[in-house]
């Protein structure tokens, strides 16, 4: 590869099949070596010539302009728009419509399930974590084996501290409900936190060896 | 069973032989409640429990306290509410 490179400012072509399109004068263009590129990053075009000339044994700077004009072609036909039928609009517009009204029902949907899994969480949490949990925005749990831990009510990933004995974070974990059997989405947040607090009060060796530590670390032993 | 499955949010209303299997999904959780006297409905609790399991739920035998609290493999038709929801996972 010749270490200075030719470069098109614009290329345009029209006819019958093919629209118009300008292309942009790119700021930065190899000066260097073949493997250092500068693109605008704004014109596919150049993106595309920049593969092309990387990837393509170049030898002449004929070879290069006929490469570009080549690559601006394909690219422009592709670009063509195809004027949609009135058919195709009013079935665009319908697509649309049922889009917007799943996506509705959906919200619907996920705003109920949030409020189910909360007043289930709430009948397993004692007085005290419910007040935390209001004031504060999460609860603390004692484990099976005694470690204390603080379930934040903030997502259901990486939303477990595990606490030293001066109440500091030991180690940061994450550990939530798969994703039901069947089903797309994850269980709603409080249901996640009423199954991190249980199996850590009842299994807490079997949730650590199940969470990433996303910060800190686990103590030892 | 089926006339007794209920989604409402009425789990502390039911006491001694009703029991309350409640499985957590997207749409928050579906409460199931039977009667443990009857031998029908206690069937179709224990088929429902069968057919959670081999879809991967986990099953937890729980009580509000969180004393008696046990992961359960089999069904319990002594337990006083049941738990499925998907195994943990680290994330």
């Amino acid at each position: 590869m010749p270490a200075q490179y030719y470069c098109p400012q614009w290329y345009g072509t029209s006819n019958s099949t093919m629209t118009t399109q300008t292309l942009y004068y790119p700021q930065n263009w190899n000066t260097g070596t073949a493997s250092t590129i500068y693109t605008t990053g704004s014109n596919q075009i150049w993106t595309r010539w920049n593969e092309q000339w990387v990837q393509t044994a170049i030898t002449s700077t004929d070879m290069a302009w006929q490469r570009w004009i080549n690559q601006s072609q394909v690219y422009t036909y592709q670009q063509t728009p195809t004027p949609l039928t009135p058919e195709q609009l009013q079935a665009q517009r319908e697509a649309s419509e049922r889009y917007e009204m799943q996506r509705q029902e959906r919200r619907q949907r996920q705003t109920a399930a949030r409020a189910r899994a909360r007043v289930l969480l709430g009948e397993f949490l004692t007085d005290e974590q419910k007040a935390e949990l209001e004031r504060q925005g999460q609860f603390h749990v004692t484990g099976s084996k005694g470690r204390r831990y603080c379930i934040r009510a903030s997502g259901q990933s990486g939303n477990v501290d595990l606490l030293k004995a001066d109440g500091s974070v030991q180690a940061t974990l994450c550990a939530h409900p798969t994703i039901v059997p069947g089903e797309s989405e994850l269980v709603p947040e409080a249901d996640a936190w009423l199954m991190q607090m249980i199996e850590i009060r009842h299994d807490e060796d079997r949730f650590l060896r199940t969470a990433n530590v996303h910060r800190g670390r686990l103590p030892v032993g | 069973m089926t006339s007794l499955v209920a989604e409402a949010n009425r789990v502390e209303d039911h006491e001694g032989d009703v029991i309350v299997m409640v499985v957590l999904d997207t749409s928050g959780d579906t409460k199931h409640i039977w009667d443990r006297r009857n031998a029908e409905e206690v069937a179709e609790a224990r088929s429902l429990f069968d057919r959670m399991k081999a879809k991967g739920f986990q099953a937890w035998s729980v009580t509000r306290g969180g004393d008696k609290d046990k992961r359960i493999t089999e069904f319990d038709p002594q337990a006083e509410k049941i738990i499925f929801a998907p195994a943990l996972v680290g994330g």
